[in-house]
């Protein structure tokens, strides 16, 4: 029960943080993600965002009040809006192939079944990796806690103290943190953004 | 479940050691998914197929923290290529729509409903060891404006705990008047009396008072 309490509250927080223009900066965007997803799929603006996600959230939570352990909260959250997109897409594809079907017009749906890996930056790709591999160990552990684990500052200086890495828990730390996350994160896109210029 | 507590949150010890570990995945599986999810993030519609095959990357990228977290920065790219960050039309937009996802998810109050529980058994395990300390007292306060829905699902997890309400307090009520905790055969007297001298702070001067008034009345 404890378990599911504290999933549902660290739920709460990712959502509550990609809601905010303050923190998305540092955490993961849901709000664009399924709007590209959207556009992708060609549902937008028949499909808004806040749908989306809010029926992403009620699935996860029903998840997790079903017994489900989830280890990366954010992840499954942005697979499962993805999913839901997806859903959408495949109701809005049979509902246009029945009223071809009614209409008697034939399909123009070709389904080009192309490389993935093709047309795709490696160089880009490569650079990626090596950035990351390039930052300290204490950078990539503070990067991950906050990006893929969805915790919050605090949290993340809490864990820190408790592996050893900082000596003790004090308010500066968590400012600390969140400059070198900051930074950690600039210096990642920094390097992306060259290659693309 | 063992548990040990750091700060803010529950993390078993078995996830703290995986935890390094995750680290070492495979590069170039990894690079080989990045780089199709680069691919697919890229374009400007998707079929069938490359949506599946973008929510089965994603779906590895959940076991993975370095593609996990890789995956985020190519969103980031996507997104400032689309001008996003810096479209005013899409920022009021973006206002709005996290505005109504706000009025979804659970709330301050809601999220303190489903921490009650282990509140009030820090509480007791405070009074019990120290004492002369007050009973606790509870107090929550339902938003009733939200979907039923949710009132729901909030509800049957609080069912759940039946057996976890504490001995001092003798039901809980839920929002849907439910009321979960045994009674005792006393417990309405009890009640009452707590009512009146602690809730509508009645004195027992003032209930003397009443009571000689009424003699008197009586006996006229």
């Amino acid at each position: 029960m404890n378990e599911i309490r504290q999933q549902l509250e660290l739920l709460n927080e990712v959502i509550k943080r990609s809601l905010s223009l303050e923190e998305v900066k540092t955490s993961i965007n849901l709000i664009l993600f399924i709007r590209r997803s959207l556009n992708q799929a060609g549902l937008y603006p028949d499909w808004q965002e806040s749908e989306i996600l809010v029926e992403a959230y009620l699935r996860v939570r029903g998840q997790i009040n079903a017994g489900k352990a989830i280890h990366n909260l954010p992840a499954y959250l942005t697979r499962t809006s993805q999913l839901i997109v997806l859903e959408k897409y495949r109701h809005r594809q049979r509902h246009v192939k029945i009223a071809q079907k009614l209409s008697g017009n034939k399909s123009d749906d070709l389904a080009i079944e192309a490389s993935y890996t093709e047309g795709v930056n490696q160089t880009t790709i490569n650079l990626l990796w090596r950035s990351f591999e390039a930052l300290s160990e204490r950078d990539q552990r503070v990067i991950t806690l906050r990006i893929v684990k969805g915790y919050s500052w605090k949290e993340i200086a809490y864990i820190l103290v408790e592996l050893g890495i900082e000596p003790k828990y004090t308010p500066a730390l968590i400012m600390k943190l969140r400059k070198q996350g900051e930074r950690a994160l600039e210096k990642l896109r920094k390097a992306m953004l060259s290659v693309n210029n | 479940m063992d548990f040990k507590r750091i700060g803010a949150i529950f993390m078993r010890p078995k996830e703290r050691r995986n935890f390094r570990a995750s680290f070492n995945a495979s590069d170039t599986e990894c690079r080989k998914a990045l780089a199709e999810y680069s691919y697919l993030a890229n374009l400007p519609q998707l079929s069938e197929a490359q949506l599946v095959r973008m929510a089965d990357i994603l779906q590895l990228a959940e076991t993975n923290d370095v593609l996990s977290c890789l995956i985020n920065e190519v969103d980031e790219m996507t997104f400032q290529e689309l001008d996003l960050y810096i479209d005013g039309d899409f920022l009021t937009h973006f206002k709005n729509e996290s505005a109504r996802v706000q009025e979804e998810v659970l709330n301050g109050h809601e999220c303190q409903i489903l921490m009650c529980f282990s509140t009030v058994r820090g509480q007791e395990t405070v009074r019990y060891r120290t004492l002369n300390v007050d009973r606790p007292r509870m107090e929550m306060v339902f938003d009733a404006t939200h979907s039923h829905d949710i009132r729901q699902s909030l509800n049957q997890l609080l069912l759940l705990e039946q057996t976890s309400v504490g001995p001092v307090y003798e039901s809980f009520c839920l929002a849907d008047g439910h009321v979960i905790g045994k009674k005792s055969p006393f417990s309405h007297i009890k009640r009452l009396f707590f009512n009146i001298f602690v809730e509508e702070s009645v004195s027992w001067f003032t209930l003397a008072a009443l009571g000689f008034l009424i003699g008197c009345l009586i006996i006229l």
